[in-house]
């Protein structure tokens, strides 16, 4: 399981993991059992916390009753949040060219809030087969007064972002769009930042090899994982670098004969 | 001048959700943002051991995460 693997690096960065669904204890136990899963996987029974924390999916019923929409907290050592990470929900419209693909088009990915920015992720194509090459996006929007230094600003953590990658995935450069002058007052600068909203472009190919081949024959997802780096200032001040983790996730289909 | 009333509160008011058309999320709104401590908790995990909001924190903070269900 993805997030076994990443525990030795939390580990190194000092960061704790947990994880918190409504299944009973014994449920966990066989799931952690089966996935040889070391960290905590936290009961919440009757999503009592789920529901503190404001995040049950109203939506769902029957035995999905009391679900949360899924997402991912990072805390600093006082608890509060740094960043968070959610899953955009599907914004369903009852078209019939959404029915036959099977799929609803619209907001899919992830959306993440820190201080600073807001990050949403999403992919041109969510059904990949070997051999294919398509794009990732980040939308990056500083929020009110803040900036972002762009990659052409040298003298200072420009934003950046690299991706976690195997041999399944193989990575272009990313392509940044122009940036813009910006006069930082407090020391008398010219600087080059985006303060409006930004797409990031990054194109990446699953090669067709032995490997890629089989994964896709047998369906199912992947999810590549990167890190968006970034130092914001006001007006005022500059904020510590930020490394935020992000995700995208893309059905795999075996290809065409 | 009542049904011209009624008609404006309806106008005006939210989107009824109609049968089939599910309304749709602001992920970015729900749970505790950016700059918030989160709620407290104190919840047993999968071998008995009772974690709270604390005591899952390493020394630079804590991921922590909701997912659906381990059953499904």
């Amino acid at each position: 399981m993805q997030l076994q693997r990443s525990l030795p690096g939390l580990k190194q960065r000092g960061l704790g993991l947990a994880a918190i669904s409504y299944d009973p204890p014994a449920t966990l136990k066989a799931f952690a059992d089966r996935h040889g899963i070391t960290f905590p996987l936290l009961s919440d029974a009757g999503s009592v916390v789920i529901r503190r924390y404001g995040l049950l999916n109203a939506q769902a019923d029957g035995r999905a009753a009391g679900i949360p929409h899924p997402g991912t907290f990072i805390l600093d050592t006082r608890g509060r949040v740094v960043s968070r990470s959610f899953e955009a929900a599907y914004q369903e419209r009852a078209s019939a060219a959404s029915l036959v693909a099977g799929r609803a088009p619209g907001a899919a990915g992830t959306r993440i809030d820190t201080r600073h920015v807001t990050i949403a992720t999403s992919s041109s194509d969510d059904l990949i087969a070997p051999g294919t090459r398509f794009s990732l996006f980040v939308d990056v929007a500083p929020k009110a007064k803040m900036h972002v230094y762009s990659p052409d600003q040298k003298a200072y953590i420009p934003v950046a972002l690299t991706l976690t990658t195997d041999a399944t995935i193989r990575p272009q450069a990313p392509v940044f769009p122009p940036s813009e002058p910006y006069l930082f007052k407090p020391l008398n600068e010219q600087q080059r930042v985006y303060s409006k909203p930004f797409r990031i472009v990054q194109d990446v190919t699953m090669p067709v090899t032995a490997a890629t081949r089989e994964r896709a024959r047998t369906g199912g997802t992947l999810t590549i994982a990167g890190t968006l780096h970034y130092q914001a200032c006001d007006d005022l001040v500059c904020y510590r670098p930020m490394d935020v983790p992000l995700t995208w996730t893309v059905t795999l289909q075996p290809l065409a004969r | 001048m009542r049904n011209v009333l009624m008609a404006v509160l309806l106008v005006t008011a939210a989107p009824v959700v109609m049968a089939g058309q599910p309304a749709t999320v602001d992920v970015g709104t729900i749970g505790p943002q950016a700059g918030q401590e989160v709620p407290a908790f104190d919840l047993i995990d999968q071998g008995g051991t009772r974690h709270t909001r604390e005591s899952i924190l390493g020394p630079n903070g804590a991921m922590l995460l909701f997912f659906r269900s381990a059953d499904w």
